[in-house]
């Protein structure tokens, strides 16, 4: 991610964190701490599983709460009347300011975008997913996308395989690549429009990288500058379905402009066609691409690791859900709101405080998860990782990055006989905020023999 | 608990994976488990609340089977693996 016009976050990239020893060394949102979670999380897990932050709920006047316990979470995204979503239908007077959505709205967005998003109620909710995402990017419509996919794969493969010495930066050369080729093909948009698109995308998880505390809070110059990335951006979209609603074709953009709506009986207006695009392409990109440079630093890191899965592809399904599990590209959002007092494993939590869901504690949560650092292909609960959130709100685009990861590690493995770090060229770290992407990741690698060019 | 290894075979987004043997452990069991939370209103005051708009229409709450996850189910047992509990979870001794 590039940094702003108006905003210099240099220091804030470069910031370094002493490694938390006890409970007061923990602050997950301080600059730099991103690289030092797992040991805060296994200090939190013992000493203080539900962590006050004061003054940080939905008003003043109210606290923030980090629950990082997977059975917590686990209970919470299943009680959505006494933990609704701030600013969802049914909370009025609970600002939206500086929130976000767990299905991938940003909080600016999702205010401007509120009326349009067709979800103003659980019922609806499922119906937008069942009816408008599934059928392109959920568990239904994801697997028909196979041969786009592995086509693209092979494509970035082809680019560096045959290169002398055999190096890649794997990010820029493959993990960020893939989702955006992927997920603008399915939107049905311009392949050369893939450069502009990656920088509005950029200023769609803008928050949740340069945002501060948990609430993910930009200043009111970055949020001008933000709203004007995203302006373009709605502009160019409504372009793109004014252009489908004329020129239809086999994309997800037109599926939206012609589709009945069976839950409101209707078809459905450009501004709610937008709506739904918006989360598509926020949704899309990052977090994947986070995933697959995730699941290449663990590879890297077990060698005997990328051997198993070369030699046993069925395998690669169960790695991807532990490198999900792992090293969860969204680690934490600020996405329930306590709509009424609460405890939580005694700690008191009154009404109105907001409860920031560390997904990526309860992911590395011993109680949950034995030896949770480890990658265990045979773990019993693999599928049961709260990286996609859980509940009536679980995310709506599992099954396209699930599709993404498990052919991009199917293809490698094939292709390649190792992928290792270049020695001495890796710093592994990440950007600042709530998501936990590498920078970058210089490899080094071995083609297969027979393996095509 | 149904027998994991049924699902081995099972086709799915990673595509058709080998019908090989393979034995899994039971998942834990999270139906049943004991909530750390406690809610002071018995009444559940949040759910009248926000009954009317949170609620489905006939009045019943989301179950485990709403949204994606019953369609997960049926496409793929895979992904649902530890995520749909089964009614002999409160049986099972966990992992």
């Amino acid at each position: 991610m590039t940094t702003s016009e108006a905003s210099d976050y240099t220091e804030l990239i470069n910031a370094v964190a002493e490694c938390p020893m006890n409970l007061d060394d923990v602050d997950l949102f301080a600059p730099g701490a991103q690289e030092h979670w797992q040991e805060a999380y296994k200090i939190l897990h013992t000493e203080s599983p539900v962590q006050r932050i004061p003054g940080e709920g939905s008003t003043p006047d109210t606290d923030g709460f980090v629950i990082t316990k997977y059975q917590d979470i686990y209970d919470i995204v299943r009680d959505p009347w006494t933990f609704p979503q701030p600013g969802f239908a049914g909370t009025e007077g609970n600002s939206t300011a500086g929130m976000s959505t767990e299905d991938g709205d940003s909080s600016a967005l999702a205010d401007a975008m509120a009326l349009n998003t067709l979800r103003p109620n659980l019922e609806l909710h499922k119906a937008h997913r069942i009816e408008l995402t599934d059928p392109w990017v959920g568990a239904t419509g994801a697997p028909r996308h196979r041969p786009m996919v592995t086509k693209f794969v092979d494509q970035l493969i082809d680019e560096w395989i045959d290169r002398d010495p055999a190096e890649i930066e794997f990010v820029e050369e493959f993990a960020a690549p893939l989702p955006q080729l992927v997920m603008t093909t399915i939107l049905g948009w311009p392949l050369e429009d893939l450069e502009i698109l990656r920088k509005w995308g950029q200023a769609q998880v803008r928050r949740f990288v340069y945002g501060q505390g948990h609430r993910n809070i930009m200043s009111d110059a970055e949020e001008l500058e933000n709203a004007k990335d995203l302006g373009e951006f709605m502009a160019y979209v409504q372009e793109q379905v004014t252009h489908k609603r004329n020129n239809p074709g086999d994309d997800m953009t037109t599926f939206l402009t012609q589709v009945t709506y069976q839950a409101m009986n209707r078809k459905l207006t450009d501004n709610e066609v937008i709506g739904v695009l918006f989360g598509m392409h926020i949704g899309g990109l990052e977090t994947t691409q986070y995933a697959i440079a995730a699941e290449a630093q663990l590879l890297a890191e077990n060698p005997e690791l990328f051997r198993q899965l070369k030699a046993d592809p069925s395998q690669v399904r169960f790695f991807a859900e532990e490198g999900m599990r792992i090293h969860a590209p969204t680690q934490g959002l600020s996405t329930r709101l306590a709509a009424k007092d609460v405890e939580i494993r005694g700690v008191p939590i009154p009404k109105g405080s907001i409860l920031h869901l560390r997904y990526g504690a309860a992911n590395l949560d011993d109680e949950e998860y034995p030896c949770p650092a480890d990658v265990d292909l045979a773990r019993p609960n693999t599928g049961r990782h709260m990286t996609f959130s859980q509940g009536i709100r679980v995310c709506p685009g599992a099954g396209i990055s699930r599709l993404e990861q498990n052919i991009a590690w199917e293809r490698l493995t094939q292709r390649l006989d190792s992928l290792e770090f270049i020695p001495g060229k890796n710093d592994f770290r990440h950007q600042p905020g709530i998501m936990l992407g590498l920078w970058e990741l210089h490899m080094q690698f071995t083609k297969a023999a027979g393996s095509g060019g | 608990m149904r027998d994991e290894r049924e699902l081995a075979g099972t086709p799915g987004p990673a595509g058709d994976a080998p019908a090989v043997e393979r034995t899994y452990r039971k998942p834990p069991p999270l139906h049943g488990r004991e909530s750390h939370i406690r809610i002071f209103d018995p009444d559940n005051e949040a759910r009248r609340v926000y009954g009317e708009t949170q609620r489905s229409r006939d009045g019943s709450l989301p179950q485990e089977d709403d949204g994606p996850s019953a369609v997960l189910k049926a496409l793929d047992p895979f992904w649902t693996r530890g995520i749909i509990p089964e009614e002999s979870d409160s049986d099972d001794d966990g992992a």
